[in-house]
């Protein structure tokens, strides 16, 4: 996998806090996701400056899991997300 | 239910029935030019939208008629981005030009969604009711992209236009939509008036579906592409709103509000008003909103079906528009009792036709002259 991608929310996506759900929600022209908390983190982190490589370094730190655990899993999640169109990867 | 299940997340707000184009197959109701002279204020919309957010709406969906008819648009698209609402604009795009939408860019619109009548501007100037009303749209998309507004196209499906569904495919993907939404026509208001000249025979149905399947591969990451098969041609009703009064409320431009777009046309429910109640009672506590609430009030076949939880009986306008009982199953479920008269109007459309002189379609526009003709008779 190509670690040095890195992935931006694309414009027509927006992540906030619903403070009426008490939960975190990417929304979009057609709908809304809402998000568990390391999905929240992932997208927050999808900034157009990170790498995924530095997202899992990071996430990876943060909970105190074995890089090699997660990679996997926020790569699936990104990949997903890009196909819907809510995340560009250059 | 627990209520924070119940909280809606979406609200349409139908700002306007003006509108420079004239459709047939639009979904307003019929009667739409009773209410012209009662369009809310405003202040009175700047109130829905603050109520909205507290009641935990998060996004809104500015439509009309045309929205972009009421001058104050930028306003309430400003109120409703500083709310935190995410905002979306269903335009015709004919009213378009650089000046208001740079104003609708910068009051913070998250996207539009162009509709376009076909992807040829004869039969495109033809469906709208409006000449050159093509070549105005198609002016409007180009400075959408200029502006980097995130786009989706929406195009009604009907009999006449069905079979150019590969064409239309490819010329929505070269104006750089993101999203392409194949909208087969929902026969509520005007659709419904105009039936027998917009419902498509089964062979294009199939052929579409196919073309439609196809260039969802073709295109894949590049533009999505929505395309469900009309209703009359499924064996199961669509879950209509995922289920009434749910996720979703309407405020009409009279101030109604809604369950569902079309809802207007249950005569057999009063609907609240905006203008005599606050958003929040309304969503709780009003008769329309909870009259047809989660799958207790469905009768048999419903009843005992594993699909209700699906489908939740399907749309309760049909069902009313069919058997004058909104709760009632949905006529285009293979198992309600009513399904025959689904049948009937399928069978028709697909008979072998001896005369095929006319090819022209006869549509009944919509216009004010037609709706008082219509909604006084």
């Amino acid at each position: 996998m190509h670690s040095d991608k890195i992935p931006t929310l694309s414009s027509k996506a927006r992540l906030k806090f619903d403070q009426a759900r008490q939960k975190p929600v990417l929304l979009y022209p057609e709908g809304l996701l809402f998000l568990n908390q390391t999905a929240y983190k992932i997208l927050l982190l999808c900034d157009g400056k990170r790498k995924v490589d530095d997202i899992v370094t990071e996430l990876s730190k943060e909970y105190s899991i074995e890089r090699v655990e997660m990679e996997k899993d926020i790569w699936d999640f990104i990949l997903t997300l890009c196909e819907r169109g809510f995340i560009q990867l250059n | 239910m627990s209520n924070l299940k119940l909280l809606p997340l979406s609200l349409l707000c139908e700002l306007t029935f003006h509108c420079p184009l004239e459709c047939p197959y639009c979904s307003n109701t019929l009667g739409y030019s009773k209410w012209l002279k009662e369009e809310l204020s405003t202040e009175e919309w700047i109130r829905v939208l603050q109520e909205a957010q507290r009641l935990g709406i998060l996004q809104v969906y500015f439509s009309g008629g045309e929205p972009l008819v009421r001058k104050d648009l930028p306003v309430l698209i400003r109120t409703a981005h500083d709310l935190g609402l995410y905002s979306n604009m269903s335009t015709g795009g004919t009213l378009i030009n650089r000046k208001l939408l740079k104003e609708i860019k910068e009051a913070g619109l998250d996207s539009i969604q162009l509709s376009i009548q076909d992807c040829r501007p004869e039969s495109a100037d033809l469906f709208s009711g409006v000449k050159k009303s093509f070549e105005k749209k198609i002016e409007a998309v180009q400075l959408i992209n200029e502006f980097s507004i995130p786009l989706g196209i929406n195009v009604v499906i009907h009999r006449h236009n069905i079979e150019r569904i590969s064409e239309i495919i490819d010329f929505a993907a070269a104006l750089g939509a993101q999203r392409l939404e194949l909208a087969n026509t929902q026969y509520y208001g005007w659709a419904l008036h105009n039936r027998k000249e917009l419902l498509p025979r089964r062979h294009q149905v199939e052929k579409a579906a196919k073309e439609a399947s196809n260039a969802k591969e073709k295109y894949k990451g590049k533009m999505e592409i929505l395309f469900v098969i009309p209703d009359y041609y499924s064996s199961f009703p669509k879950p209509c709103l995922q289920g009434w009064a749910k996720v979703y409320m309407t405020v009409s431009a009279d101030g109604t509000v809604l369950p569902c777009q079309s809802a207007r046309d249950i005569r057999s429910l009063s609907f609240p008003n905006i203008r005599s109640d606050t958003l929040e009672n309304i969503w709780w506590n009003s008769e329309a909103f909870n009259k047809f609430r989660g799958t207790d009030f469905l009768p048999e076949p419903c009843k005992s079906c594993p699909r209700k939880e699906i489908d939740f009986g399907g749309c309760r306008c049909q069902a009313f528009l069919f058997t004058a009982d909104a709760s009632a199953t949905d006529p285009v479920c293979i198992y309600s009792p009513h399904h025959h008269l689904i049948e009937k109007i399928v069978e028709e459309i697909n008979a072998p036709k001896e005369n095929n002189k006319s090819k022209e379609p006869t549509f009944v526009y919509r216009t004010i002259k037609n709706s008082k003709a219509l909604c006084c008779s």
